[in-house]
C-alpha cells in the first residue's frame, strides 16, 4: 500500500533514520517499536510530510507521492497527533468542523455510522452535544479515532492514541479498530508504549 | 477668516530647546536616570528635522524624479529596517516579505493618491514627498503589527495548526483565526483613528495645514483623503505581509512546519 526507498531522516543534527526501504501494506497492523524518544513521532510526521524526509521513491497505492497535494496525501495517510488539540464548542462540531475542510468536501459525514460507533464504545448519543472542554483525554482520544474511522483513510498512523484509556476502554476501541479494519481504513502503523499484544498479527516495525 | 501664519521666531525655539536641555540635565542625576536619552533625543530629532529641511528646500528649488526617487528608497530602506528590528518573531526570508508588502501597498497607494490631485506630481515635490512620507510612517506600523502578530499566533497554536494540517487542512484554512486576529490587530489603530477624528484630537497634518494658513474645510479634505489612503496602505500591506509569511512557515507542503521555530 505504502512504498518508500532510501528514506532518510534527519533531526537535530541526528540520523533517525537512514537509507531504510519498507512498505506497508494492506490489511496488515504495524507496531513501531524503538526506545523512546522523539524519534517514533518524527517519522510518522514526515510520513505525513509536516517533517523532511529524504526519499528516493514512495508511493502510495502504487501512486508518487509529488503527484498528491499535501492535503490529497493527508486525507488518505491520517495522522493522529500524540498531543491532541481540540475544536469547537459541542463534541459534533470535531466531527463535522473536519468535513467541512476543503479536502473533504466530497464525503458526507456519516451520522448513521457515527452513531453505530458510538454504541459500540456504550457512549450515548448525547456525546455528541457535551462541551468538548469537558472531555477527558481518554474521551478526547476516542474522539479522534472515531473520526478518522470516518474520514476512510487508507492508513491510519495512530502516535499513542489510546495511552490516555483505561483497559476497558482500550479493549472496546481497538476491538472496533479490528472490526473496520478493510472497511474504514486498511493499514494501521501504531506507537504504543502498552506492551500488550492487541493486535494478534501485529507486525514489529522498527526505524533502524 | 483670521488665518494668518505665524513664525516661529530664534527666541521662541532657544527657549523650548533651553528648557528641554535643562530638563535633561537635571534627570541625569542616578534617582531619575534618563538625562542621556532625553539630551540624546532631542539632539538626534533636532538635527534630523534641521538636515531634513535643507534636503527638502534643495529638491523643491531642483525638483527631479530622481533626487525624489532617491529620499524616496531611503525612506523605505530605513522603514523596514525599522520594522525588522522591532520584529521578534524570525521567519524565513522575512526581510523580503516585509519589503515586499510594504512597498507593494506604499507606493500604488501613494501613487494614485497624489496623482489623483496632481498627475504631475514628479513636478511638485512639496505635495509627493509630504504625502508618501504620512503614507509610509502611518503604514509601516499596521504592517509591523499585522506580521508580528501573526507570527505570535501562529506560535502559540501550533499544536492546533499540526492537529488541523493532519487532518488535511490547507495552510490558509488552518491559519484563518490567526489570520483574522491579525489583520484585526494591523488594522485597529488606523480604523480608531478613523472613528474618532476631529472629535477627539485635530490630527497632526490638519493642524499643520490650519497653522499655515490653510482653510480647515481644505484641511479636512486632506486629513480624511490621507487617513483613508493610510488605511488602504495598511491593509493591503499587513494581508501581504501575513500571506508572504504563512507561505515561507508553510510551504508548499508545510514540510518543514513542525520542526519550524520562531527564533
Amino acid at each position: 500500500m505504502l512504498l518508500a526507498e532510501n528514506y532518510s531522516l534527519q533531526f537535530a543534527g541526528l540520523n533517525l533514520v537512514k537509507n531504510l526501504n519498507f512498505s506497508f501494506e494492506r490489511g496488515a497492523v504495524y507496531r513501531l517499536s524503538g526506545p523512546t524518544g522523539r524519534g517514533k513521532s518524527l517519522f510518522l510526521l514526515s510520513l505525513i510530510q509536516l517533517v523532511d524526509a529524504h526519499y528516493s521513491r514512495l508511493e502510495l497505492e502504487g501512486k508518487s507521492c509529488s503527484s498528491f497535494s499535501p492535503e490529497a496525501w493527508r486525507a488518505r495517510i491520517l495522522y493522529l497527533p500524540q498531543i491532541l488539540s481540540l475544536s469547537g464548542e459541542k463534541v459534533s462540531d470535531m466531527f463535522s468542523q473536519a468535513f467541512a475542510l476543503q479536502i473533504h468536501r466530497s464525503k458526507k459525514l456519516d451520522y448513521k455510522k457515527l452513531g453505530e460507533y458510538l454504541q459500540f464504545m456504550d457512549l450515548s448519543p448525547a456525546f455528541l452535544n457535551s462541551p468538548v472542554t469537558g472531555l477527558s483525554g481518554g474521551e478526547a482520544q476516542i474522539v479522534a479515532i472515531l473520526r478518522a474511522l470516518l474520514l476512510t483513510p487508507a492508513i491510519i498512523l495512530a502516535d499513542e492514541s489510546w495511552s490516555a484509556m483505561d483497559r476497558e476502554l482500550k479493549q472496546k476501541i481497538i476491538a472496533l479498530l479490528k472490526r473496520e479494519q478493510g472497511q474504514a481504513f486498511h493499514t494501521l502503523v501504531f506507537i504504543s508504549h502498552d506492551e500488550t499484544r492487541y493486535f494478534p498479527d501485529e507486525k514489529q516495525f522498527s526505524l533502524d | 477668516m483670521n488665518n494668518q501664519f505665524f513664525q516661529i521666531s530664534p527666541v521662541a525655539l532657544t527657549i523650548v530647546s533651553g528648557l528641554v536641555l535643562a530638563q535633561g540635565l537635571f534627570a541625569l542625576r542616578p534617582e531619575l536616570d534618563l538625562g542621556k536619552t532625553i539630551i540624546s533625543s532631542a539632539i538626534k530629532g533636532a538635527v534630523q528635522l534641521a538636515l531634513i529641511a535643507t534636503v527638502l528646500i534643495w529638491i523643491f528649488a531642483h525638483p527631479s524624479w530622481y533626487a525624489q526617487a532617491l529620499v524616496v528608497s531611503i525612506m523605505v530602506f530605513v522603514a523596514v529596517r525599522t520594522i525588522l528590528r522591532r520584529m521578534k518573531n524570525h521567519f524565513p526570508s522575512k526581510t523580503s516579505s516585509v519589503t515586499f508588502s510594504l512597498c507593494l501597498s506604499v507606493f500604488p497607494v501613494a501613487l494614485m493618491g497624489v496623482s489623483l490631485i496632481q498627475p504631475h506630481f514628479w513636478q511638485y515635490p512639496s505635495l509627493f514627498l509630504p504625502l508618501f512620507g504620512m503614507i509610509l510612517g502611518n503604514s509601516m506600523n499596521g504592517v509591523a503589527l499585522g506580521i508580528e502578530r501573526f507570527m505570535e499566533e501562529i506560535k502559540i497554536s501550533r499544536l492546533g495548526l499540526i492537529n488541523q494540517l493532519s487532518l488535511g487542512a490547507t495552510p490558509q484554512e488552518a491559519t484563518a483565526e490567526a489570520f483574522r486576529k491579525s489583520l484585526k490587530a494591523a488594522t485597529t489603530p488606523i480604523l480608531n483613528t478613523m472613528s474618532v477624528v476631529g472629535i477627539v484630537s485635530l490630527p497632526g497634518m490638519m493642524s499643520g495645514q490650519i497653522l499655515a494658513g490653510g482653510s480647515p474645510l481644505e484641511a479636512s479634505k486632506y486629513q480624511i483623503y490621507i487617513i483613508f489612503l493610510v488605511f488602504m496602505s495598511v491593509f493591503i500591506g499587513s494581508l501581504l505581509g501575513m500571506a508572504m509569511a504563512r507561505n515561507k512557515i508553510m510551504g508548499p507542503s508545510s514540510r518543514s512546519f513542525y520542526t519550524w521555530k520562531a527564533s
